[in-house]
C-alpha cells in the first residue's frame, strides 16, 4: 500500500460523490420535509443520508436502483431517532461554500409542505415523500419501504384521497403562506 | 379538490423550494473520518479469529422499557435511589435538585430537569445534556426552529479539533489536583440571548460546553454553577459511556458494547421488536449515558430486533479467552507494508502518551511507546512520521453488523451474529495527535 495510490482513488470517488450529492440534495431535503421534519431538520437528515452514502459509496454505486437504496438510507436515518443534528459554532476550516438564498423564502416553502402532510400518517408520508420528491416509481418505493407494490398503491391512494377530501390543502393553497 | 389536484399541489410545493447546495466539503471531511473508522472495523471482521456461539433467546421476565420514540433517555433518579447501579458510599452526592453527569471519571452537577437529549425531530422542553460526536467536536446541537434553551455538552478533549479549542483557553482553578482551562463567554446575536462558554479538564480528557441564557427571568443555572461543581469520581466508579452518533445502526451498538466492557461494565443487550424498523437500532441505554455507575454493574442496551417479544441477548455467557497482548512484533507482522524505526520526534512528545491512550477510547488500552512509522511510496522512498502506538482488545457482539441502508432486498440479509474479540492498534502523530494509521485484526 502506498500513500499516493490511496490518494488517487480517493479523489475520483470524492468527485463522483460530490456530483451525486449536488444532484440529490434538494430531493432529499424536500423528502425530509414531506416526512414531517422542519427545514433545518430535513437539511440535517439529508446531510446524514449523504454522509452514510459516502461511507458506503461502493454499495450505493452497486445498488440496482440507486435512488431506492438511498431512499432506504434516508428512511432509516429518519426513523433512527438517535440521528444527530449539529451546528458548528466554532469555525474550523472554511466558511459556508455558497451563500444561501433568502431565508424567509426557504422557510415559507418548507412550512407549507410540512403543514400539507400534517394530517397524514407516517406510512402515508413516506410514500408521498418518495413519489413526489425523490421521484421513485412504485416498484422502487415498494423496495425502499420493504412493502408490497400493491400496498404502495393503496397507501398512496388513501393519502391523496385524504388530502383531496379534507379542506386542509385547499385552505393552504388559497390562504397563501399564512 | 380531486386526487389529481392534490398531487399537482404537492409537486408545486416541492418546486417552491429555492435551490440550495449541499455542504459538500463538510460532508467529505466527516465522511472520510467515518469511513476510516468503519474500515478499521471492517478489517476486524475480515480476520476476526475467535468466534463464540451466542446464547440468544432467553425471554426477559421483567417488563422491558418501551421505545422512547426519539425522546430523551430516561433520566436516572437523582436522589440516590439507584442501589442497583451505584453503592451510595462510593459516590459523591449530587446537590439537591441536581444530578451528576459526565464522561470517564469527571462529572458535573446539572439540574435534574435537564434530560439527556439526542437531537432529532423533536425538541427538549427545558435544559438538556448532550454528547458531542467525535466527528463534530466544537458543534452544538441545533434545536428545532433555533429554540434557545440552556444545555451542557460533553466531549472528548483529546481529538485534534478539541485540542485546538483547549489550546486557546485560559487557565482556571484546579479541581482535586487536576488543572482546568476555560474560554471566554461568547454571546453572538445569532444565539438570541444565549451565551456559550467552555471549560475542560485536559488531563482527564473531557471538554464541557455550557450554554446559558443571559436574559433575565429564567436564568436557573450559570456557567459558574456547572464549572464549580466539577469533580473527579473515586476509584471503582465511572460514568456510563455514550454512543457516538456518527456510528449509526448496529455498528454503533457493537462499538458501544465494546466501550462499555472496556470501561469495566457488564452489558445486557435486550432486543425488542419494532414495527417497520430495521434491526439493531439502539432504542435506549439504562442507566442513561453519562450517569454515575459502579464498575462491574450492568448497563442495559435496548435495541430493535427479534419478532417474538423482548429477548435478552447475553453476550457474556461464554466469553472466549482474551487474546495475548499486542507487541511490536505483532505490529511489524500485521503492518508489514509499513516500516518502523526508533522514535526521532520531539522530546517530550507534544501529544502525550496519556492523550494517545485516551484517544483509543478503551479503559484498558495500552501503549507500545513512541516509534517512527514509515509509509513506503511507490518509488521506494519512505515518509516517516513520529507516532504513539496504542493497542486494545475488545469483545463485541457481532462483527458482521456493518451494513448501512438496511434490508428490503437491496442488501443481502445479514449473516448470523459473530461475537468475538477484536484486536486493534492505532498510531497517533506524537506532535499533533492526528490519527495516522489503524489496523484491526
Amino acid at each position: 500500500m502506498t500513500a499516493s495510490a490511496t490518494d488517487g482513488v480517493a479523489v475520483t470517488q470524492d468527485d463522483e460523490f460530490a456530483e451525486f450529492a449536488s444532484a440529490r440534495w434538494l430531493r432529499l431535503v424536500r423528502a425530509g420535509v414531506a416526512l414531517g421534519c422542519s427545514l433545518h431538520e430535513a437539511e440535517d437528515l439529508a446531510q446524514a443520508t449523504l454522509l452514510k452514502c459516502f461511507v458506503s459509496w461502493s454499495k450505493v454505486t452497486r445498488a440496482t436502483h440507486r435512488d431506492a437504496y438511498v431512499s432506504r438510507i434516508l428512511l432509516n436515518a429518519h426513523r433512527d431517532s438517535r440521528r444527530a443534528r449539529w451546528r458548528r459554532e466554532v469555525p474550523v476550516s472554511s466558511a459556508p461554500e455558497t451563500p444561501q438564498p433568502d431565508e424567509t423564502e426557504r422557510f415559507a416553502a418548507a412550512d407549507a409542505l410540512r403543514r400539507a402532510v400534517q394530517q397524514l400518517s407516517q406510512g402515508q408520508r413516506e410514500v408521498i415523500a418518495l413519489r413526489f420528491y425523490v421521484h421513485l416509481p412504485d416498484e422502487q418505493i415498494a423496495e425502499a419501504l420493504g412493502i408490497a407494490p400493491g400496498t404502495v398503491k393503496s397507501r398512496m391512494s388513501r393519502a391523496l384521497d385524504q388530502l383531496a377530501t379534507s379542506n386542509h390543502l385547499t385552505e393552504l393553497r388559497d390562504g397563501g403562506t399564512t | 379538490m380531486s386526487q389529481d389536484e392534490a398531487a399537482r399541489y404537492l409537486t408545486e410545493l416541492g418546486e417552491a423550494f429555492p435551490d440550495t447546495r449541499p455542504p459538500t466539503s463538510d460532508l467529505l471531511t466527516s465522511g472520510r473520518a467515518a469511513r476510516r473508522r468503519r474500515n478499521r472495523r471492517r478489517m476486524l471482521v475480515a480476520t476476526a479469529a475467535s468466534v463464540l456461539a451466542l446464547s440468544a433467546g432467553a425471554v426477559v421476565q421483567q417488563a422491558v422499557a418501551g421505545n422512547d420514540g426519539g425522546g430523551p433517555d430516561r433520566v436516572a433518579p437523582a436522589d440516590g435511589t439507584e442501589p442497583d447501579h451505584v453503592a451510595a458510599a462510593d459516590v459523591p452526592p449530587a446537590p439537591d435538585g441536581k444530578r451528576l453527569v459526565g464522561m470517564g471519571r469527571v462529572v458535573v452537577a446539572v439540574p435534574t430537569s435537564w434530560v439527556n437529549w439526542q437531537p432529532s425531530c423533536g425538541e427538549p422542553d427545558g435544559g438538556y445534556v448532550y454528547f458531542e460526536p467525535v466527528a463534530a467536536i466544537g458543534c452544538i446541537p441545533q434545536t428545532p426552529d433555533n429554540k434557545v434553551v440552556p444545555s451542557l455538552g460533553i466531549a472528548d478533549s483529546t481529538t485534534p479539533e478539541s485540542r485546538e479549542l483547549v489550546r486557546n483557553m485560559n487557565p482556571g482553578e484546579s479541581i482535586q489536583g487536576l488543572a482546568t482551562v476555560q474560554d471566554d463567554p461568547a454571546c453572538p446575536d445569532t444565539l438570541g440571548g444565549a451565551c456559550t462558554q467552555r471549560f475542560a479538564v485536559p488531563d482527564a480528557g473531557v471538554l464541557f460546553t455550557v450554554r446559558f441564557l443571559n436574559t433575565s427571568g429564567v436564568l436557573t443555572t450559570t456557567f459558574a454553577d456547572i464549572r464549580d461543581s466539577v469533580s473527579l469520581l473515586p476509584d471503582g466508579v465511572t460514568t456510563v459511556p455514550h454512543r457516538d452518533d456518527h456510528l449509526g445502526g448496529s455498528t454503533g451498538v457493537a462499538v458501544l458494547v465494546g466501550e462499555m466492557r472496556s470501561a469495566g461494565l457488564e452489558v445486557a443487550v435486550v432486543a425488542e421488536p419494532q414495527v417497520d424498523t430495521p434491526d439493531g437500532v439502539l432504542l435506549s441505554i439504562d442507566p442513561s449515558p453519562g450517569s454515575v455507575i459502579r464498575i462491574g454493574a450492568t448497563v442495559t442496551l435496548t435495541v430493535t430486533g427479534g419478532s417474538a417479544g423482548p429477548t435478552l441477548i447475553d453476550p457474556t455467557a461464554s466469553a472466549p479467552p482474551r487474546p495475548a497482548p499486542i507487541t511490536m512484533e505483532t505490529v511489524r507482522r500485521v503492518a508489514s507494508a509499513q516500516e518502523f524505526r526508533p522514535y526521532t520526534g520531539p522530546t517530550p512528545a507534544p501529544f502525550s502518551e496519556r492523550e494517545a491512550l485516551h484517544r483509543e477510547r478503551a479503559a484498558d488500552a495500552y501503549s507500545l511507546g513512541l516509534w517512527d512509522v514509515g509509509m513506503v511510496n511507490e518509488d521506494t522512498t519512505v515518509e516517516w512520521t513520529p507516532v504513539w502506538i496504542v493497542a486494545s482488545e475488545y469483545l463485541v457482539d457481532d462483527l458482521n453488523q456493518l451494513s448501512l441502508g438496511g434490508r428490503a432486498g437491496v442488501t443481502p440479509s445479514p449473516p448470523p451474529a459473530r461475537p468475538g474479540w477484536g484486536r486493534s492498534f492505532d498510531m497517533y502523530d506524537a506532535r499533533t495527535g492526528t490519527f495516522v494509521l489503524g489496523v484491526g485484526f
